[in-house]
């Protein structure tokens, strides 16, 4: 992706920050696919937004030191953020998990029964991403997104190499786990 | 020879130059085996995708564009901003403080013949509330604040920097990295996350003039540093630090227990343990005149500052003052020993909410949580 070379050239200005037009080119092209990362991990448009803000803001606020590959910080900070307010969730009371996933996936309108059971299937789908190990959950959205395995090694602070082994084990792992959760019998795509 | 698991994988999702995804056709032309293995690869991401696919924004789910995105990140209407506390600097200074309290009230350690070192340990851990209103002006007053920091960073060499913690997969791993044997929560409910954080060593050298200047501007006082104290050398070498946390989130930017982010998560327990640091000043200098000087910058009057000083054992007490009014702290009894229960007063967003510290067998040893203090009691008693 060509933002990850351009990126190297991002300039600190002389007060220790991003240069504010490398910032705002690297806001523009990563933001939807930010947000949809979110998304994925959080299930509300709001939320989503305010964490790839907030992952912004970070990066504004306190670059990585040597400025190289700020997308891939961009990227490990949000994942992270998204992955710790998924595992946040279980801990709150069920009855404040009823609800959460608004049932807008798919295409056009649902009776109110496909709706339900969209929105459980999300629930079922998040349950399965929050309770695998952070890395494997991380790989999972990041690639879904659309990401490189050069873009997912520098997100996640592996060599390119260990990419391929890492996305193997979290699909069967994922796979297996929505099978155990009764995954068989639900409704596919 | 097959194609890896991993060469079936990179080709799959094109991560492939155009030589070794030559490589890889050619093979695949003539192996039956690993054309099945592509082909279930390939299936399982299928199923992978159209699953995550629900997890898509839907039509209704539209979310705002970059650039009207970024209109608000300019105007800094950010909702879930979240500042860093207020108390930050507090607990920075709080912890400078630390620093040199500990430093300058450790009795001195001996030097013997042949460079040998007699280690000195701490056996307990004294909590004192002070009066910090005097000190806070060095967090207000910025030129008051850069003049004690630019003392401090002249005055610091450090011989060994703090690294970067280094997760490790298990406590003998941690053991030998750390170089002694860290002990961990018997019955934890889950597999805790290891990592060593290396210790540091400074040595901080007093400039009698300087320091008296800036104690000049804080205290409008008679506070007097005595002369012999000018050129002193106070060694401070912390050793490696065993961390242990249990149910925490993830670190976001960094991977140090400071990460706020560690403790989004209400469970979230740590335990710390490292072995005494060790303190030797050069020449000897008198503890109790020194903490009685200590005192009194942190805000005690001379009467006060002198019975205090009198009434610790400079041998074998850590002293861990504390800012009255804000930090509350009690006794507990855990570990079969007397540990102090130290908590912010008004909690607010601070993270974490508690620090249980205590020194038992040469470590000094601290479980810091979030909430009621029960379950880092309960680990405190369940070390083994």
């Amino acid at each position: 992706m060509r933002f990850f070379t351009q990126a190297k050239s991002g300039r600190s200005s002389a007060a220790g920050r991003v240069d504010e037009a490398d910032f705002q080119a690297l806001f523009d092209q990563n933001w939807d696919r930010l947000v949809g990362v979110l998304f994925q991990l959080t299930g509300e448009t709001t939320l989503a937004e305010d964490l790839a803000l907030e992952a912004f803001w970070r990066l504004w606020q306190q670059p990585p030191p040597d400025y190289e590959n700020l997308p891939g910080w961009l990227y490990r900070v949000a994942v992270r953020l998204g992955y710790n307010e998924l595992r946040a969730r279980r801990r709150r009371s069920h009855y404040e998990q009823q609800g959460q996933d608004d049932p807008g996936a798919g295409e056009g309108p649902h009776t109110p029964e496909e709706a339900y059971e969209q929105a459980e299937l999300r629930r079922r789908i998040r349950a399965i991403l929050r309770d695998m190990p952070a890395r494997q959950c991380q790989i999972l959205v990041l690639r879904h997104a659309g990401l490189s395995y050069q873009e997912v090694a520098a997100a996640l602070n592996i060599s390119t190499g260990s990419v391929g082994p890492l996305l193997g084990r979290a699909e069967s792992n994922f796979l297996r786990l929505y099978e155990a959760s009764g995954g068989e019998h639900a409704p596919d795509s | 020879m097959h194609l890896t698991h991993e060469r079936i994988l990179s080709y799959r999702d094109g991560a492939l130059d155009d030589t070794q995804r030559i490589q890889v056709e050619n093979h695949l032309e003539t192996c039956t085996a690993c054309r099945e293995r592509l082909t279930q690869a390939s299936r399982r991401a299928g199923r992978v995708s159209s699953l995550l696919a629900h997890l898509d924004p839907g039509p209704a789910e539209t979310t705002r564009t970059a650039a009207s995105a970024y209109r608000s990140f300019q105007q800094k209407e950010i909702p879930t901003m979240k500042l860093k506390p207020s108390f930050r600097p507090a607990w920075a200074l709080l912890t400078l403080v630390l620093v040199l309290a500990v430093a300058l009230s450790f009795q001195p350690v001996r030097v013997l013949a042949g460079n040998f070192l007699s280690l000195f340990r701490v056996e307990q851990v004294t909590v004192l509330p002070v009066d910090m209103s005097s000190l806070e002006r060095l967090g207000k007053d910025p030129s008051l604040g850069e003049a004690a920091g630019q003392l401090f960073s002249d005055s610091v060499t450090v011989t060994r920097e703090k690294s970067d913690p280094v997760t490790v997969g298990s406590l003998d791993e941690a053991a030998q990295l750390a170089g002694f044997a860290p002990r961990s929560w018997a019955n934890a409910p889950v597999t805790p996350q290891i990592s060593v954080e290396s210790g540091s060593a400074s040595t901080f050298t007093i400039n009698r003039q300087r320091a008296q200047s800036l104690i000049d501007e804080i205290h409008n006082g008679d506070i007097l540093l005595p002369e012999e104290l000018d050129g002193v050398r106070v060694s401070v070498d912390v050793p490696s630090a065993v961390v242990q946390t249990y149910n925490c989130a993830e670190p976001v930017q960094t991977d140090s227990l400071d990460d706020d982010d560690r403790w989004s998560s209400p469970d979230c327990l740590a335990l710390m343990q490292v072995p005494s640091p060790v303190i030797q000043t050069e020449p000897d200098i008198d503890p109790v005149q020194l903490a009685e000087i200590s005192f009194e910058i942190l805000g005690m009057s001379q009467d006060e500052a002198a019975n205090m000083a009198q009434s610790v054992d400079w041998a074998t007490t850590l002293v861990i003052p504390v800012p009255r009014n804000e930090v509350s702290y009690e006794k507990v009894s855990v570990d079969g020993v007397e540990a102090n229960l130290i908590r912010p007063v008004n909690n607010g967003e601070h993270v974490p909410e508690y620090i249980l510290v205590w020194i038992k067998d040469g470590l000094v040893t601290a479980v810091m949580g979030s909430g009621d203090a029960g379950p880092g009691i309960e680990l405190a008693n369940q070390l083994q």
